[in-house]
C-alpha cells in the first residue's frame, strides 16, 4: 500500500497504456515505411511482402516498447508537505511542483486502452496558461488512495473555504434593441468586413479547382476584360470601389445581425448572462471575479449617438469554449452600469492616485513601420516610372501621422483606489479597466533611447490580457510599478 | 505593507523597491553553458551552409562561412555582457528578474500569482552542475520566468522560498 510521500512510479499497467499511445503514434511510421519497401519487395512475391510488413510492425513494437520504458521509469511523482511533486524528462531533467491548492480542477480520462487495462488518466489543472501537461495513470485502488490523500492534504490547507458556485438568481433582464445593434454596426469600421469577403473569396477559389480548364479560362478572360476597362476610365474606378464598398458594408451589418441579434442579458449580483444570435442563439456568462478587463470604445460616430462599445474579457483558462473568453457588446449605451456593477461603489468616487502619459514615443513607433511602406511603395512606383499612383503612400503616411498623433495624445495609465484604466486608441478612444487583482506579471522595459529620454515602457500582464504602455516616464513607471504590485496583496 | 528584500545569505536586510534591489547574478559557469549552446547553434548552421553551398561555389562558400564565423564572435561578445546583467532579486512578497541588453527589462512576479515551479536540468547545464528554477503563472503572456544559471543549493534555496510564501499568501 502507497503513502505517496515518497517518490514512486505510476501503477504498472501505465506501462502497457504509454507503450500502446506510443504504438499508436508511431503507426504512421510504419505505414510510410511499408509503402515505400512494398514495391521493392513485389518481385520477391508474398513471403517478401509479409517479411517486410513483419519487420516494420516489429521495429514499431521495439521502437514503443524502448519509449514507453523511458517514459515509465523516468517519471515519478509524490505529495510532500501539500505540494504534488512530479519528476519527469529524460534528457531534459525537471521537477515540476504544483502545490495542492492551485490545482483547481482534476480531470479523469478513461479512454479505450485504459478501460481495457482498468485504468484512470489523471490531469491536473491549475490557473496557469502555459503549465506542464502532468498525466498520472494509476488503477482504481492507487487513484482512490491519491484522491482521497489530495482532499486530507487540501482540508489541511484549507479548513473552511466552500467554494461553490455562485447561485444563479437574475435579479433583471435586459433586452436590447434591433436598432441600436444596426446603428452601432455602422458605426464601426466598416473594414472588417473585409473579412467576411475575404472568407467568400477563399471558399471560390476554393473551388475554383474543380471545374474544367475552359470554364476557368473563360472566367479569367471575362475578368481581365472587365478589369481591362475598369482601369481604362478613373469614374469607373470610383464606381468600382464604391460597389465593392457597399458589398463590405452589407457583409459587416449581416455578420453582426447574425450574431448579436435580439441580445438579452441578465444579471445578478455575481453573474451576467448573455443570449443572442439570429440563426444560432448562443449563451455566453460572466462570472463577476472572474472577468479581468472590461474596456470600452468611443469613436466619433459612436460618441455622437450617445454609444460605446464594450468589450468584457474573461481569463482565457475560464472559458473551455474557444472565444467564449470575449463578448463584444455594440450599441450600448451604459457602460457605467458594468463598471458599478464590476469594480462595485468605488467606481467614479475618489480621484486618481497617478496618471502617466505617453511622450512622443509612441509617435514615433507608430509610425515607423507605416512610414518603411510608403517610402518602399514610393520608390517602386517611381521605378516604373508611376508617378501619379505616389499619392496613395503618400495619404497612406499621412493617415498613419494623424493616427500616430492620435495614438500618442490618448496613451496614459491612471491609477485609482481599487482599479487602474488604460487609455489607448488612435482614431476612437479606448479605455481598459482593469482590477489590481487581476494583475499577474509587471515588467519595465527600456530601450535604446532611455538614456537620453528617460522613457520606459510599462508591460502588464492578466489572465486574459497584456497591456503595454510605451514611452511613459521612467520615474512615474518605477513609481506605478511599486504601486501596482503593492496593490495586488 | 512592507516588501523587504530576501537575500538569500541573509534574510530581509532592508525595505527595498524594485529599483533599487541589488540583484543576485548567476552562477559564472552559465556563461559557459551560454558559450557552449551559442558554438552548438553556429557550428551546425555552418555546416548546413557548407552541405548546401558545396554543391553551388566556393566563393560563396567562404562569404557565408565568414559571415557565420563573425555573427558568432559578435554574439560570443554578447553573451558576456548578457551574463553580467542578468540577475534576481527575492522580496517578501515578490520575484523580480533583470534580463536584456538592448532592451533590459525587469519583471516582477507576485508569489501569489505563482501556479507551479519547476527546478530544471538540460544535457548543457548538466555539464556544469547548473539549475534553472522556472515560475509559471496564470499571465496570458509572459506565462512563466526562468531563472537560469543556479547552483542546485541555490535552486532548492529559490523554490523553497517561493513554495512557502505559496502556503503563507
Amino acid at each position: 500500500m502507497s503513502d505517496y510521500m515518497h517518490p514512486q512510479r505510476m501503477s504498472p499497467g501505465a506501462f502497457f497504456i504509454i507503450f500502446l499511445k506510443t504504438l499508436r503514434k508511431s503507426l504512421g511510421l510504419f505505414i510510410t515505411v511499408a509503402i515505400i519497401s512494398i514495391p521493392k519487395a513485389l518481385s520477391s512475391g508474398i513471403l517478401g511482402i509479409g517479411t517486410i510488413i513483419l519487420l516494420c510492425i516489429g521495429g514499431c513494437m521495439v521502437l514503443s516498447a524502448i519509449e514507453a520504458f523511458l517514459s515509465y521509469f523516468s517519471k515519478k511523482f509524490y505529495i510532500n508537505k501539500g505540494n504534488l511533486i512530479f519528476i519527469h524528462g529524460i534528457i531534459n531533467r525537471e521537477n515540476t511542483i504544483v502545490p495542492l491548492d492551485r490545482i483547481h480542477s482534476l480531470r479523469t480520462k478513461m479512454g479505450v486502452f485504459y478501460r481495457l487495462l482498468d485504468m484512470r488518466g489523471i490531469i491536473f489543472d491549475t490557473l496557469a496558461t502555459k503549465q506542464e501537461e502532468i498525466e498520472l495513470i494509476l488503477d482504481e485502488h492507487d487513484w482512490q488512495q491519491l484522491l482521497s490523500l489530495i482532499e486530507k492534504e487540501e482540508n489541511i490547507l484549507r479548513p473552511s473555504t466552500p467554494n461553490d458556485p455562485p447561485e444563479y438568481d437574475p435579479t433583471s433582464t435586459v433586452h436590447y434593441p434591433t436598432k441600436n445593434l444596426l446603428l452601432a454596426a455602422l458605426c464601426q469600421n466598416h473594414l472588417k468586413g473585409m473579412a467576411a469577403l475575404g472568407s467568400f473569396f477563399g471558399i471560390v477559389f476554393g473551388n475554383l479547382s474543380d471545374l474544367d480548364e475552359n470554364t476557368t479560362n473563360s472566367i479569367a478572360n471575362h475578368l481581365e476584360d472587365f478589369f481591362d476597362g475598369i482601369i481604362a476610365s478613373p469614374p469607373k474606378i470610383i464606381l468600382f470601389l464604391a460597389i465593392i464598398y457597399i458589398v463590405i458594408l452589407l457583409l459587416w451589418i449581416g455578420r453582426i445581425l447574425l450574431k448579436y441579434y435580439d441580445m438579452t442579458m441578465s444579471h445578478s449580483k455575481k453573474i451576467l448572462t448573455f443570449t443572442y444570435g439570429l440563426i444560432t442563439r448562443a449563451t455566453n456568462r460572466f462570472l463577476h471575479d472572474k472577468i479581468c478587463t472590461i474596456r470600452i470604445k468611443r469613436n466619433i460616430l459612436e460618441k455622437k449617438f450617445g454609444f460605446s462599445t464594450i468589450m468584457l474579457k474573461q481569463a482565457v483558462n475560464v472559458s473551455a469554449e474557444k472565444g467564449k473568453d470575449v463578448l463584444n457588446l455594440y450599441g450600448f449605451d451604459n457602460s457605467s452600469f458594468f463598471l458599478k456593477w464590476w469594480l462595485g461603489d468605488d467606481f467614479g468616487k475618489f480621484p486618481h492616485l497617478i496618471t502617466a502619459k505617453s511622450g512622443r514615443g509612441v509617435f514615433f513607433h507608430s509610425i515607423l513601420l507605416p512610414s518603411l511602406i510608403a517610402i518602399a511603395a514610393a520608390i517602386i512606383m517611381a521605378h516604373f516610372q508611376m508617378y501619379i499612383w505616389i499619392i496613395i503612400p503618400l495619404i497612406y503616411l499621412l493617415f498613419s501621422f494623424v493616427s500616430g498623433i492620435y495614438k500618442m495624445r490618448r496613451s496614459r495609465i491612471s491609477l485609482y483606489s481599487s482599479y487602474f484604466i488604460i487609455h489607448n486608441g488612435s482614431l476612437a478612444e479606448i479605455e481598459n479597466f482593469v482590477k489590481y487583482s487581476s494583475i499577474e506579471v509587471v515588467r519595465i522595459r527600456r530601450t535604446p533611447f532611455t538614456r537620453w529620454f528617460h522613457r520606459v515602457s510599462l508591460v502588464i500582464s492578466t489572465p486574459g490580457t497584456t497591456f503595454l504602455v510605451r514611452s511613459i516616464k521612467e520615474e512615474e513607471a518605477k513609481q506605478i510599478y511599486e504601486l501596482l504590485l503593492d496593490s495586488i496583496r | 505593507m512592507t516588501n523587504l528584500q530576501i537575500k538569500l545569505e541573509c534574510p530581509m536586510e532592508e525595505v527595498t523597491p524594485v529599483e533599487e534591489l541589488r540583484y543576485e547574478s548567476i552562477e559564472p559557469q552559465y556563461r559557459s553553458v551560454q558559450i557552449s549552446l551559442t558554438c552548438i547553434g553556429y557550428v551546425i548552421l555552418a555546416a548546413l551552409a557548407l552541405f548546401f553551398l558545396l554543391l553551388d561555389n566556393s566563393l560563396w562558400v567562404i562569404l557565408c562561412e565568414s559571415a557565420i564565423l563573425v555573427t558568432m564572435l559578435i554574439n560570443l561578445i554578447i553573451v558576456r555582457k548578457a551574463w553580467l546583467f542578468k540577475g534576481y532579486a527575492l522580496r517578501e512578497n515578490d520575484l523580480s528578474f533583470r534580463s536584456g541588453i538592448v532592451f533590459p527589462t525587469i519583471t516582477t512576479i507576485p508569489y501569489l500569482k505563482v501556479q507551479q515551479v519547476s527546478v530544471k536540468q538540460n544535457p548543457i547545464s548538466k555539464l556544469f552542475n547548473l539549475y534553472a528554477v522556472e515560475v509559471v503563472n496564470g499571465a496570458q503572456a509572459m506565462a512563466s520566468l526562468s531563472i537560469p544559471g543556479l547552483t542546485e543549493e541555490k535552486a532548492t534555496q529559490i523554490k523553497n522560498i517561493i513554495i512557502n510564501k505559496l502556503r503563507n499568501v
